[in-house]
């Protein structure tokens, strides 16, 4: 006696060939086909997933992160359309020489640093993230969430910003002169935008940078501005900016 | 019933920036939210939305305490643990119009710590065909109607089995058939999971609840069974042929109105229901000092 027929005998039933209850259940038979064909069209109906989605998994993003950085509002098409019409409109700026080149030099070393600045200030908080009550509600670490999209919005603006800067004249290093006052400004912004509007908080950066480059660049010249040693204290700048928002991330942890 | 239980003491929040003339949006003295569902009931203004967000841990209360499942919502490292069993569906007024329905409920389950991606996109078919939504998980969010966005929305509370759902206004723009698979849904979760669902449904929706609370004027005026609230209506609750112009009149069939209040002339008295019990509890409160 084979274990199926031990099985039925303890359960009080005998086997019998070709009785009149053998054969497979029809319905149940019926239920699992339809059961099975409904997951092989949903594995074969599953959305492929975007090429943002696809290249940061081949570079190794965690797979809880891709989601959150493939939702940053500073990737939609909208935004990046805007900020290269921005930077083209800098570029297209041109008239007296300064002391490190073009008119149009000064303007998009002055207005690069801004592109990360609002992308960031658009990328989290109540009244720009639709998802943002979604967001607080639930468990993930709120302050990770804010990191992920503030080096996202860094990244893709920094990349957009680098492209642009080979459309300016031979101007050596200055073509990236923007990056660490981008740096300084994003991190000064993300630092004072725990408990407040990163939209005012942005807005008051961005004007308070545009009045300290009229200022100096009126005053001294461009290279006093944008030169080594404006560089360090940028440098500085970012550093302090990085520690506030680090000293603050309980506040963006604990933010409803 | 294995849902959490809710516990509010003297929780107060007010609209502004904490000056002497803010507007109190919300007091609640003393309430205690057993397992099972519940239905929030108030008028427009009445601090429903407000409530709901305190308990969905989205605000923070300005002064008083909230206890979800035993736990301090204040205390960060509780708050996390009771957002890991917890849904919520706002009003859906503001979605990610450009995204792909798929793609916005991947990034809740993200949210939710849903994964790996396999996982997570077995939650999402799941609740999409649940939603009634599977046929348009391609689609951008902003393609949707009003009550394709609702169902998305409320759907996205469900991923991941919470073990307390918080619904805002869930049957709002819901045609009937979808009001009333979401009703039964709810109704037949209630042994396993807490669900505090605000609502305009009297009768439809709170009827069905295991307990209903009534807010006006952002404070408690009513906490008790259905049962009992619509025994709030017993001896107020007439009906009569004649068109009348009343507050509380509300038409119930052909010629026929339904007023909750002093008996009105060629009136007969009606059997109260529910949405009959919460109008004589919400002008019983207009009328305190």
């Amino acid at each position: 006696m084979n274990d199926v027929e031990v099985a039925l005998r303890a359960a009080g039933e005998t086997p019998m060939r070709f009785g009149p209850t053998a054969g497979p259940d029809e319905d149940l038979w019926e239920g699992r086909i339809e059961e099975n064909l409904h997951l092989i069209h949903a594995e074969l109906d599953a959305p492929r997933p975007g090429w943002l989605e696809r290249v940061l998994r081949h570079i190794g993003v965690p797979d809880l992160t891709v989601p959150l950085v493939s939702a940053t509002p500073a990737l939609r098409r909208s935004w990046v359309a805007a900020t290269v019409f921005a930077l083209l409109f800098a570029l297209s700026v041109d008239s007296n020489s300064t002391a490190i080149g073009p008119d149009r030099v000064v303007t998009f070393l002055t207005l690069a640093p801004l592109v990360p600045l609002l992308g960031v200030a658009l990328a989290f908080g109540r009244g720009v993230d639709p998802t943002y009550e979604l967001l607080v509600a639930a468990p993930r670490d709120t302050f990770r969430v804010f990191l992920i999209r503030c080096t996202t919005v860094l990244v893709a603006s920094a990349s957009l910003l680098l492209v642009a800067s080979t459309l300016l004249p031979e101007v050596g290093w200055y073509r990236v002169a923007w990056l660490l006052p981008a740096l300084a400004l994003t991190s000064i912004t993300m630092g004072l935008a725990a408990r407040r509007d990163p939209r005012r908080v942005a807005a008051a950066v961005a004007g308070a940078w545009i009045l300290v480059v009229v200022v100096i660049v009126q005053a001294a010249s461009a290279s006093e501005m944008f030169g080594p040693a404006a560089q360090v204290v940028f440098a500085g700048c970012a550093a302090i900016g990085a520690m506030v928002v680090w000293r603050r991330r309980g506040a963006v942890e604990d933010i409803r | 019933m294995t849902g959490p239980s809710v516990v509010v003491r003297s929780v107060t929040h007010h609209y502004g920036l904490g000056r002497s003339d803010d507007r109190l949006a919300l007091w609640v003295d003393d309430l205690t939210i057993g397992p099972g569902t519940t239905a929030v009931l108030g008028p427009n203004g009445a601090g429903k939305s407000t409530f709901l967000r305190l308990l969905a841990t989205v605000s923070s209360a300005q002064a008083g305490t909230i206890w979800i499942g035993g736990r301090d919502v204040a205390d960060q490292a509780s708050c996390t643990e009771i957002r890991r069993k917890l849904g919520y569906a706002m009003q859906p007024e503001r979605l990610p119009e450009r995204m792909r329905v798929d793609a916005f409920c991947d990034y809740i389950a993200a949210l939710k710590e849903i994964g790996p991606r396999r996982r997570r996109r077995r939650w999402v078919d799941w609740i999409l065909h649940d939603a009634g939504l599977i046929d348009v998980r391609r689609d951008r969010i902003g393609a949707l109607s009003g009550g394709m966005r609702r169902r998305l929305i409320n759907a996205q509370a469900f991923l991941g089995r919470p073990d307390l759902v918080v619904l805002d206004e869930p049957l709002v723009s819901l045609d009937a058939q979808h009001r009333a698979d979401l009703i039964r849904a709810i109704a037949a979760s209630a042994a396993t999971r807490s669900t505090i669902v605000a609502t305009h449904h009297a009768d439809e929706l709170a009827s069905t609840c295991r307990s209903v609370i009534v807010l006006a004027a952002g404070r408690v005026v009513f906490q008790g069974t259905p049962h009992e609230l619509a025994g709030c209506g017993n001896g107020r609750t007439w009906e009569t042929t004649v068109p009348i112009d009343h507050p509380s009149a509300r038409a119930v069939g052909p010629d026929r109105f339904r007023i909750v209040d002093h008996q009105p002339p060629q009136a007969a008295p009606a059997e109260p229901s529910v949405h009959d019990g919460y109008v004589a509890v919400v002008n019983d409160s207009a009328r305190l000092p």
